[in-house]
């Protein structure tokens, strides 16, 4: 039976489990022209479940201090990992992106979150991300490699250039949607609610899926259009898990 | 000015209540709507942090973290459920 966050409640108060703490940067992989996931050394890591995230603190010389919300893309047994989409003018993501070597560390608190969080079932799983929204989403689908439901996924990227983790939906088999530039093996446009009745017919072929959990994560825009699409084919509001990071 | 969802502020109000809020409940006291933390609207790059309830937008709680004290107003809810109880 997995760890529930009721149980590690009871064990760790929330003050001390929630301490910052360092995370050392232990290996670095340029996912995209403009995102990195970032592999981490933190000791005492307890597994995450899939879906959490952490929170990053960065302090200045100055004693400035920005903190930001990193969903975790690896797998709850894996070394913990975020990646990092770097946001024009933004204060900490170019750091995380451009700036940071392997071997230099930073603040971090977590794993948290209990609500954009994948609890193992034989529901199938139709798993939709626009851009970096797929952080989270990789987290998921590898959560869920070993489990019997089927797992379907919807990728969305401006260009082949801007889309992450293309080799690994590519062997799983993903529909990716490119926004703004024509390529082979992709399809272009926005998801709409062709693609849509696409992937909800992949899940819903293998089993009977009136349970079918549907988890999107991205831009607001992006999130609010699918869960629009969503409404829109009769999936339950309480079947969504919505995760909008602005 | 764009939102994200409540997930953004589980962190800081966590440490603020010393309680778990991943999976907290708050009702709303505009319109009445339950509904997790994690749903509701978060604005972040005000002077503090500002959640909004996701159906009627009226503000349910600012968050400030100043001087090492978190300060929060919570005059727009009308009840939180915790997961946490000994029983």
């Amino acid at each position: 039976m997995p760890v529930t966050d009721a149980t590690r409640i009871d064990r760790v108060p929330v003050r001390q489990r929630l301490a910052w703490r360092e995370a050392l940067v232990v290996a670095s992989v340029a996912e995209s022209a403009s995102a990195r996931t970032l592999v981490l050394g933190i000791d005492g890591w307890d597994e995450h479940c899939a879906g959490q995230h952490l929170d990053v603190r960065l302090t200045a010389p100055d004693g400035y201090r920005a903190t930001r919300s990193y969903s975790l893309s690896s797998g709850p047994g894996e070394v913990p990992q975020i990646t990092v989409e770097r946001v024009v003018d933004g204060e900490v993501s170019p750091f995380l992106v451009d700036e940071i070597e392997v071997g230099e560390s930073f603040e971090v608190r977590g794993p948290i979150g209990g609500y954009f969080v994948w609890e193992p079932s034989d529901a199938p799983l139709v798993l939709i991300g626009g851009g970096s929204g797929l952080a989270p989403l990789r987290s998921i689908w590898r959560a869920a490699a070993d489990h019997p439901p089927p797992v379907v996924i919807g990728a969305s990227a401006r260009s082949v250039d801007r889309l992450i983790y293309g080799d690994e939906l590519q062997s799983l088999g993903a529909t990716v949607q490119l926004t703004r530039e024509a390529a082979s093996g992709y399809r272009a446009g926005r998801i709409d609610r062709a693609v849509l009745d696409d992937l909800l017919a992949c899940a819903e072929s293998e089993v009977d899926t009136t349970d079918a959990v549907v988890f999107v994560c991205g831009p607001t825009n992006f999130v609010e259009h699918v869960a629009t699409l969503l409404r829109a084919a009769g999936v339950r509001p309480d079947a969504m898990r919505l995760e909008r990071f602005g | 000015m764009t939102h994200v969802d409540g997930n953004a502020v589980i962190g800081p109000l966590s440490v603020a209540l010393g309680a778990d809020m991943a999976d907290a409940a708050a009702v709303c006291e505009n319109c009445g709507l339950r509904h997790a933390i994690a749903e509701c609207h978060v604005y972040l790059r005000c002077p503090g942090i500002v959640m909004r309830c996701p159906q009627c937008g009226s503000v349910e709680i600012v968050l400030v973290e100043i001087a090492h004290r978190f300060e929060i107003t919570m005059s727009g809810i009308a009840a939180l459920s915790v997961i946490g109880g000994q029983t």
